[in-house]
């Protein structure tokens, strides 16, 4: 374990400083601690503490609840390729976003599309909470979340395709590819004590989880309710990526891969990935925003969803060949 | 001292009633539960388990009714080892046998010593740090009897944990459930080896269209009569088996 503690905490602190640090304009350690306290250049003291500071902890706190969900997913379904994505609840908050982006709202109040995709989380939630209620539900919450997913993805591009003029449609298209770029403190106040609340719930159905590895019958048995586990997992997923799609866009991958690259270090034990499955997600959205910056050219940003897939994905298909014999 | 009470049981799976007026009484010994296909006998497990709901009737655990034990309280009391049960990760062995401290945890030190004990008594413990999937099926049958051993419960129900194993390993299984009923648990175990099932059991019950046909100590049990009854076998004077009847 401690291995892993060491390489997750010094990922972080070499990627958050890569990310502070380097851009257009790059920051040497005594420009970047001057700029830290407010003195020297004010150009870049701005820079530093308006737009670097919140990108980079909106990459990690969005990363975070999307490890982590998908960690507790995958346990939760006892399958590994679970993932945000397969419960329909990034898909709903999209759904949600755009909604706000259509019909302008978003335009109005800052606060309307991260509320718009939170309502949009929501409802998947409550339907999935709904399927959850049974026992033996599991089948049930996949087959619903697929379906939800489905019908929120058509629903997005029905209003993508009633837009009422190219750059309606260009706003939505690129928000959907996901970003942390040009956002605030008032994102990071909105998203981070969502996604904190999120993974301590998510933290909460760790013993369970592990017991539900055994089948839902001998997890009863253990005095686990699978109902109640379903419910904080639901729960947890909708505050950690409700709030991350909310203010960064819809984002995959990487809750599917967070917790696939620890389990060759942590061992399978659902429970145990959670959270070090955050830090790992952490690690990769903002190892993929740095990338994303550093491949960007001029006036062509490269997107979040863009990025993190075309990166994570060969470098994952990588580790399932390479590990394949280890999979249940 | 009853252990175990089973109250007039009907119910099954679903609105099927597969139990039809179960009554019995069970101390400690190694009980086993034999019957054909589809006589009730996983489902009689799963009802005292709580798993089933019951449609009439009552279980009652040393005397108070399951129904008024939350899950919790249910697992501290009885222990459950499903047949054919599924593990969806590849854990570690250790931890898979530590699951069965779920409800009963105590101190790390006290938990570990009777994680030890159960994989010393299924003789596992050179697995421990193995996965699951690494494991041989006898293997893997002795560890997640090492996970319901270790819940120390003073009921342990067993659905065929022989199934699909060579003789030798069904012999280590009986032979740690028999050890444990003489350490004073009752252990109801359902078996379809009857040889195997009258060498071990201090008692038998037979099960037929959810009802106890026979309930005794196996040499009373395992009749041709019973046989021609539940099974539809016939024999002849010398006890060979002649025609289906």
């Amino acid at each position: 374990m401690k291995p892993v503690v060491y390489g997750l905490f010094s990922g972080l602190v070499v990627l958050g400083a890569a990310s502070l640090m380097l851009g257009d304009l790059s920051y040497n350690p005594v420009q970047f601690f001057d700029a830290l306290r407010h003195q020297g250049d004010p150009a870049r003291s701005l820079v530093l503490w308006q737009i670097r500071l919140p990108r980079t902890l909106l990459a990690l706190i969005v990363g975070a609840g999307l490890g982590a969900s998908g960690a507790a997913l995958q346990g939760y379904l006892r399958n590994p390729l679970a993932d945000p994505g397969i419960v329909g609840i990034s898909a709903t908050a999209g759904l949600g976003a755009v909604l706000a982006l259509y019909f302008g709202f978003a335009a109005v109040s800052f606060w309307a599309l991260p509320v718009a995709a939170m309502a949009g989380a929501g409802l998947a939630a409550a339907v999935l909470m709904l399927l959850a209620r049974d026992e033996a539900s599991i089948t049930s919450v996949i087959l619903g979340g697929v379906a939800l997913s489905s019908l929120s993805v058509a629903l997005t591009a029905l209003l993508m395709n009633l837009s009422p003029n190219p750059w309606a449609l260009s706003e939505i298209a690129y928000w959907l590819m996901g970003s942390v770029e040009n956002r605030s403190f008032a994102d990071l106040s909105f998203a981070g004590p969502l996604v904190v609340s999120g993974i301590l719930v998510l933290s909460l159905s760790a013993p369970a989880l592990n017991a539900l590895s055994l089948g839902e019958d001998t997890a009863r048995s253990l005095g686990v309710s699978p109902a109640r586990t379903g419910r904080l997992v639901v729960l947890g997923t909708l505050l950690c990526v409700g709030a991350g799609v909310a203010v960064s866009g819809a984002i995959g991958f990487i809750g599917l891969a967070a917790p696939h690259l620890l389990r060759p270090f942590l061992g399978a034990k659902p429970g145990r990935l959670i959270v070090p499955s955050a830090f790992m997600g952490a690690i990769l959205l903002l190892g993929a925003d740095v990338m994303a910056r550093a491949l960007s050219g001029p006036g062509t940003p490269l997107y979040l969803g863009v990025t993190t897939a075309l990166l994570g994905a060969p470098f994952f298909l990588f580790l399932v060949i390479r590990h394949r014999g280890a999979f249940p | 001292m009853t252990l175990l009470h089973l109250e007039n049981l009907y119910g099954g799976p679903g609105k099927i009633s597969v139990l039809s007026g179960i009554n019995a009484r069970f101390g400690s010994g190694l009980t086993g539960l034999v019957g054909p296909n589809g006589a009730g006998k996983t489902t009689l497990l799963r009802m005292i388990m709580g798993l089933i709901p019951m449609q009439s009737g009552q279980v009652r655990i040393k005397g108070t009714p399951l129904l008024d034990l939350s899950l919790r309280e249910r697992a501290q009391r009885i222990a459950y080892l499903a047949q054919n049960g599924p593990v969806h990760w590849a854990m570690q062995v250790h931890d898979l046998v530590r699951l069965g401290r779920f409800a009963s945890a105590s101190s790390d030190i006290e938990d570990e010593e009777v994680i030890q004990h159960a994989m010393e008594a299924c003789s596992v413990e050179k697995f421990a740090r193995r996965t699951i999937n690494t494991l041989s099926g006898g293997e893997r049958s002795r560890v997640l009897l090492a996970r319901a051993l270790c819940s120390q419960t003073p009921l342990l129900l067993v659905d065929e944990p022989c199934n699909a194993l060579d003789p030798a390993q069904q012999h280590r299984i009986m032979a740690i459930l028999q050890g444990r009923a003489q350490a004073g648990t009752s252990v109801l175990c359902v078996l379809h080896d009857l040889p195997l099932a009258a060498r071990y059991c201090d008692r038998l019950v037979f099960l037929h269209d959810g009802k106890i046909i026979e309930d005794d100590v196996p040499e009373r049990v395992l009749t041709a009569k019973t046989f021609t009854n539940a099974y539809g076998l016939a024999f002849d004077k010398r006890g060979y088996l002649v025609d289906e009847r």
